[in-house]
């Protein structure tokens, strides 16, 4: 039997009947909502400000933002968002001044919901059921600017998108207007500093998206970015051997995830028995690429004059040129022997191995009982950390999260063809 | 020696007080703006609501206050800086916006959730009164809508909305019981009546906030099927009409969907307008029909026909250039207007037009005027172009240096700032400058009747009836296309 109203979640529930039944009892759920009022300074309401609430995921090992729902406030400043399913969130609220003096104008910065000026230093709000949580902000303004430019290798005509994404921060919140049969848009509203424009536009089947830096000290004009289609990464992984015998295949399960932390998706793929891989449909971007491999540890790759294991993310320049990796999988690595420094629940738990660098080609994460083998480890030094619940309950490729965990890390240094054990402390993870 | 001559223009002052329209107190910390052809500088008034520019040229300014809170509000006139001229004390009133908000629930003493709200208020447009969709709203999840930032004024109200339950004819079809999927709302009108003649305005003061409230009754409704058998992959755009305030339909319904038939469903009992329209982003079609919902689901055929297409060119009698900014304006009888723009060599052209009667006229036309519109395709009816279903239209617009008549606006000997000067039978309105000056360019050569009325913002100056008061006192000049004719006027006050 299914029952649903509006305003609560949808519930579907078995029933046994034979004999009839006259007590069946349909239980459903109301839903929660967020609402509030903003307000400026000096307490006057602020209109057609913008409050998002926003969900966090971990996808490989990064803290992921997702907008769950976006809302402006009417003239009393007030806002609601209805129809929120339990959970955890986060909610901000930013805006522009609906009076903006022409020669100095203010935007109101982004302030989230118990404070924090970003997602990171924010802290969630967790939803019951049928939960009215009051969230107000006070909203302080900031100097803003404006934004002007084209965009370049568009098609025209069809409806594209720009967004302005603070390096390593969730997308700010701007009044953005895009004329997509001439290309030009305009950004207002931009706080001072260091940024990345995106334009993107889907047309059918055929994406485009085009990048480029920007640092704002005052309105700028004549912004240039052009877009260009998707390309195809293709890579060879190559099994280092001692001798010239044949090399076992490498065996490597690679994925391919977006570096902003508001891009989701994940690109997967396996090396083939030759060792060759290909992704279809990267967009020019900023990537992490993590490789998993059986025959050992990532030795080396490279893309082009790039050294893939020198740095934590890599560029797929706009253009159609064909993009290729070069890897080579050693196998003379360490072996560490992870035990469990006190006892594990009945639940699940997980270990992470971490390189210092924090390069995340030779990070391992695995299922723990307690008791397990990591073989294959690239030589260096490690941290090594383990917790319960889920595996995404800890960002381990993020610095932050590694520096808050500092505490229950445990260092190891790896040699090639050593093995060792080490004692790893287990604590609760925190349910993104 | 640049500087010279500015230290000698560039002497003059505007200045004054910005308070609120209701209450009369001053208003602080408001942004006032003033622009002229030359420059553009704002000020934010004090805690007394005083603002200030000082050495300016002589010229006229455009004035417009605005804050945070109120309504932002133009000086109804120009404000003119200048030798003689009391500019220091201009009073600028910014008025304390109205509110309308409610709730919509339907019989069940359920909120009606994403209900479609309509405020309709009756506006001068081009000199004539017509009931205008001001806003239009959805109520949220609790059934709530509020629509801020409103003029004083009386304001209509329509409701129209499907029962969250009729849904369930998408996934469950006829399993469903009709009593869900065969339940519609009727349009409601405040004060929460069905039957339009029975609407009443809901009045607003300034700063006021009104409460309209709507119960939607649930009644048996029917699906209905419209059927448009062509262009199976364009998509076409439906929007169903019930009957509403005269001349003012209310969409009640709309939708879009490629393919050969769209379902409206739950749709009360009446009488309706279906119209569809698509695109393939050169051509457009149309079509439009009506019908009846009675008891049983209802089939509507609609064929759509190409849009008509209007295009010519504009010609100049005499000598010289068109205007650079000349636009030809073509304003139908529910007050959509297209402006097509004249290029230099006086072509113009609109793809489609859709049919119907149209009042023709000029923009951005400095000192000509339209003398005729000669063409093909159409119809002339009155003073309107009709444009009929299929037609290719050419239109041969003349143009004419037209003359100018200026002067001042006097009381009791004194110019008097913000008349409404009107012009007839150009049936055309300006608002008198700060130093009582007006001015009209362009007006068609002859026989000229012009008045001027105080407080007449509400005066419907294009309507021949509304005038007739006001034309026994007008003064009478004989405009000609060369020269300019200077018109002092006594301000009439409004009746």
């Amino acid at each position: 039997m299914n029952a649903e109203k509006p305003g609560f979640v949808d519930q579907d529930t078995n029933v046994m009947v034979g004999p009839s039944r006259d007590d069946v009892v349909l239980r459903l759920q109301p839903m929660a909502v967020i609402r509030g009022t903003a307000t400026d300074a000096a307490g006057e309401p602020v209109e057609h400000a913008l409050i998002q609430v926003l969900s966090r995921e971990v996808a490989e090992g990064r803290a992921k933002v997702r907008v769950e729902t976006s809302v402006s406030t009417d003239d009393r400043g007030v806002y609601r968002t209805p129809g929120i399913a339990p959970g955890r969130y986060y909610v901000r609220a930013a805006g522009l001044d609906t009076a903006p003096d022409p020669d100095a104008p203010e935007a109101f910065a982004p302030v989230y919901y118990g404070g924090g000026a970003a997602f990171e230093s924010a802290s969630p709000v967790t939803l019951e059921p049928g939960h009215d949580l009051q969230a107000d902000f006070s909203l302080n303004p900031q100097p803003a600017y404006r934004i002007r430019g084209t965009m370049g290798g568009c098609l025209p005509g069809n409806p594209a998108k720009i967004e302005l994404l603070a390096a390593g921060q969730e997308p700010g919140v701007f009044p953005i207007s895009v004329d997509s049969a001439s290309g030009a848009f305009q950004v207002d509203g931009v706080a001072p500093g260091s940024y990345v424009l995106r334009a993107a536009q889907e047309v059918g089947d055929e994406r485009l998206r085009g990048e480029v830096p920007i640092q704002i000290k005052g309105s700028v004009d004549g912004v240039r970015v052009r877009l260009s289609g998707a390309v195809p990464l293709r890579g060879v992984v190559r099994t280092a051997t001692d001798d010239n015998a044949a090399a076992a295949p490498p065996g490597c399960a690679i994925k391919l995830s977006p570096a902003e932390s508001w891009d989701s998706g994940v690109w997967e793929t396996a090396t083939a028995a030759d060792g060759e891989f290909r992704i279809e449909g990267v967009l020019p971007g900023r990537y992490h690429l993590t490789m998993d491999c059986a025959a050992g540890y990532v030795a080396s790759a490279r893309m082009g004059d790039s050294d893939l294991l020198a740095k934590n993310e890599f560029w797929i320049p706009p253009g159609n040129a064909p993009l290729s990796i070069e890897a080579i999988v050693a196998q003379d690595g360490g072996t560490i022997d992870v035990t469990a420094s006190s006892p594990i629940g009945s639940g699940l738990a997980w270990v992470a191995l971490v390189p210092a660098s924090g390069n995340q080609l030779n990070t391992r994460i695995a299922p723990f009982s307690g008791k397990f083998t990591l073989s294959g480890i690239a030589p260096g030094d490690y941290q090594a950390y383990a917790w319960t619940g889920s595996p995404e309950a800890f960002a381990y490729a993020n610095p932050d999260a590694r520096q808050a965990w500092a505490g229950r890390a445990v260092s190891v240094h790896v040699e090639k063809h050593d093995r060792q054990k080490i004692e790893v402390p287990v604590a609760a993870g925190e349910t993104p | 020696m640049t500087a010279f001559w500015l230290a000698l223009f560039a002497a003059w002052r505007i200045a004054g007080v910005v308070v609120n329209a209701a209450s009369g107190q001053p208003v602080a910390g408001a942004r006032v703006s003033i622009e002229s052809s030359e420059l553009r500088r704002s000020a934010i008034s004090g805690d007394d609501g005083r603002f200030a520019f000082a050495d300016l040229p002589p010229g006229r300014y455009e004035l417009v206050g605005q804050r945070r809170g109120l309504l932002s509000e133009q000086w109804p006139g120009a404000v003119v800086a200048g030798p003689e001229q009391d500019t220091g004390n201009i009073v600028l009133r910014l008025t304390p916006p109205a509110v309308i908000s409610g709730k919509v629930t339907d019989d069940e003493g359920d909120p009606a959730a994403q209900a479609r709200v309509e405020l309709i208020a009756s506006k001068i447009v081009e000199g004539r009164r017509k009931l205008r969709t001001i806003a239009v709203t959805q109520t949220d999840d609790a059934g709530e809508y509020r629509v801020s930032a409103l003029r004083p004024g009386g304001y209509y109200i329509a409701v129209s909305a499907v029962p969250w339950y009729a849904k369930f004819i998408e996934t469950m079809g006829d399993n469903a019981p009709a009593s869900m999927t065969h339940s519609g709302f009727a349009t409601r009108f405040y004060p929460n009546v069905k039957e339009p003649a029975a609407a009443e305005p809901l009045l607003l003061q300034a700063g006021q906030e009104g409460t309209a409230n709507f119960t939607l009754q649930a009644v048996p409704a029917s699906a209905v099927h419209v059927h448009c058998e062509q262009y199976e992959d364009l998509t076409k755009h439906y929007t169903l009409m019930s009957p509403g305030l005269p001349g003012s339909p209310v969409s009640a319904r709309e939708g879009s969907e490629s393919g050969f038939t769209y379902n409206f469903w739950a749709v009360a009992p009446g009488h309706y307008t279906i119209k569809a329209e698509a695109s393939d982003g050169r051509r457009t079609w149309y079509g439009v029909s009506e019908f009846d919902v009675a008891e049983g689901d209802a089939d509507v055929s609609l064929t759509l026909e190409q849009a008509p297409s209007l295009s010519g060119r504009v010609t100049l009698e005499g000598e010289g250039a068109l205007p650079p900014q000349l636009a030809l304006r073509f304003d139908d009888e529910r007050g959509e207007s297209h402006s097509l723009a004249v290029d230099a060599k006086g072509r113009f052209s609109a793809p489609a037009i859709l049919p119907g009667r149209y009042r023709v006229s000029l923009s951005g036309a400095g000192d000509d005027y339209l003398k005729a519109w000669p063409g093909e395709g159409g119809r002339r009816v009155g003073e309107l172009l009709e444009i009929p279903p299929g037609a290719a239209l050419k239109l041969t617009p003349v143009v004419a240096k037209g003359g100018r008549v200026a002067g001042t606006v006097y009381r009791d000997g004194t110019p008097v700032p913000g008349a409404l000067v009107v012009a007839v039978p150009a049936y055309r309105a300006v608002v008198a400058a700060s130093d009582g000056s007006y001015e009209f360019r362009g007006l068609a050569p002859g026989d000229c009747g012009l008045f001027a009325v105080e407080g007449g913002p509400d005066l419907e100056y294009a309507n021949p009836e509304a005038i007739r008061p006001y034309m026994e006192r007008a003064k009478r000049v004989r405009v000609s296309g060369d020269g300019a004719n200077h018109v002092r006027l006594e301000a009439i006050e409004t009746r």
